[in-house]
């Protein structure tokens, strides 16, 4: 079968070949770290001298950690994901990132360490921006060809999975309103925690080994953690007003006034071949997707703006009062 | 949860938010655990009062349909199982009392008989 083909060529793009490149990135910097300087800079300040020192081995082992969590999470995701559903644009991307940040980490921190033997002094080291650069262009170039290696991408199936829902009855004076939670599923969470802990880990390691500037170390992750969770949980709002699509945290917030909206309908949604995953997401057809889980999907088109996706329970009547409320503001306009 | 309500109803305002609410537990849209929106929202969503959302909770407390805890606002109980089983009666009721034309405010003077007896 074609199938199995395809299915090897993905698995050797977003997990083989990215661990193969890890295996090999951990051995250099092993190598240039045990012949190197016993002592490197691994932090520089804001005019490019270096504040933070630390092992040489903080390299290996962050590449080491950096790239199986994404190995796992993006590759390993993408590769269970084609399974139930068609390779889609979004799964490729997500299947070729972890080749990216591994050729990016190896180049840009074999680099670095190797700097740093040509120079008199780890004080005197430059940041490895170069490096990285170098790194950056080389990443993007390899993924754009394991692009090519990928099977031809699948066309998404939004379109086709749209049932339209007839408005609820509503008296003329009659107030409604439809008012839903919707938060992240359980695999999520699982999900977002590996991420922090991860992260954390990751954190922790890099601030002990260059013993210096923990607070601001720490900006990023925090942020990210952040940014996360107040992903999990939304509240949608349906009334006279229109549509609120807020999370439980207060941001983000789409606000849709009644003016804006046009109509609502029920979708199928399928996170990772559509979306690429969860969270506050844009897919490619042009849809801006607030995607907790896969299944059904509240979906509203909006006269200004780009159509909204959210996947929700009882999305049946939550359009049936968006296109209730849009009909009567027809009959008094 | 769709809840509404009509100010030009005869009936008052927390009676048919509170209607709305058994409805849909009796539809089985609201399940056991599930937690109905903060008394605040609800309000500002329907343009009411923020005491006629709480007293249409209390009401709904009093008959055990939820369960008004502090910080975790109003989440249906168990009960809301029973009430989808009287949910499959009531349709059945009304086309039988359709069929040989029975009117609302004579069905619901015949149920009403029916409590007092």
């Amino acid at each position: 079968m074609t199938s199995t083909h395809h299915g090897f060529r993905l698995l050797a793009v977003a997990v083989l070949a990215p661990l193969v490149l890890t295996i090999a990135g951990v051995l250099i910097t092993a190598e240039l770290a045990a012949t190197g300087p016993p002592r490197i800079a691994t932090h520089w300040g804001f005019a490019g001298a270096p504040n933070g020192f630390g092992s040489p081995y903080t390299y290996p082992i962050l590449i080491a950690a950096i790239s199986i969590a994404l190995i796992v999470l993006l590759g390993g995701t993408s590769v269970l994901a084609a399974h139930r559903a068609p390779l889609t644009r979004v799964l490729k991307l997500l299947a070729i990132t972890p080749i990216w940040i591994t050729v990016l980490l190896g180049v840009g921190l074999g680099g670095a360490l190797l700097e740093q033997r040509t120079v008199a002094s780890v004080s005197h080291a430059q940041s490895p921006g170069f490096a990285l650069l170098v790194g950056a262009v080389g990443a993007t170039i390899i993924s754009a060809a394991s692009w090519f290696v990928l099977p031809r991408a699948q066309k998404s199936p939004t379109e086709a999975e749209t049932v339209s829902v007839a408005p609820v009855q509503l008296a003329d004076g009659e107030r409604a309103s439809w008012i839903r939670t919707t938060s992240a599923s359980r695999p999520i969470l699982f999900v977002f925690v590996g991420i922090g802990v991860i992260l954390g880990a990751a954190e922790i390691l890099v601030v002990t080994a260059s013993g210096q500037q923990v607070w601001w170390f720490l900006i990023v992750p925090v942020v990210v953690l952040l940014i996360l969770l107040s992903n999990l949980a939304f509240t949608v709002r349906i009334d006279s007003r229109g549509v609120r699509i807020r999370s439980v945290v207060g941001f983000p917030s789409i606000s849709i006034p009644l003016d804006n909206l046009v109509s609502a309908n029920v979708t199928d949604v399928l996170a990772f071949t559509q979306y690429g995953g969860w969270g506050l997401r844009f897919n490619l057809n042009g849809r801006l997707g607030i995607i907790l889980r896969s299944g059904e999907a509240l979906e509203v088109h909006r006269r200004k703006g780009l159509t909204v996706v959210i996947t929700i329970d009882d999305a049946t009547t939550a359009a049936g009062l968006v296109n209730a409320l849009v009909k009567r503001r027809g009959l008094l306009a | 949860m769709l809840i509404r309500i009509d100010p030009a109803s005869s009936v008052p305002m927390f009676e048919q938010l509170a209607a709305s609410v058994r409805f849909d537990a009796s539809r089985g849209t609201l399940r056991p655990g599930d937690r109905l929106p903060s008394a605040r929202e609800l309000a500002e969503s329907l343009d009411v009062n923020v005491h006629t959302v709480l007293r249409a909770y209390q009401l709904l407390r009093d008959e055990g349909l939820v369960d008004l805890r502090p910080g975790r606002g109003a989440v249906i109980t168990v009960r809301a199982a029973s009430f989808s089983d009287l949910g499959e009666a009531i349709p059945r009721l009304v086309s039988q009392a359709r069929a040989v034309g029975v009117s609302v405010s004579a069905l619901t003077a015949m149920i009403r008989q029916e409590y007092a007896a």
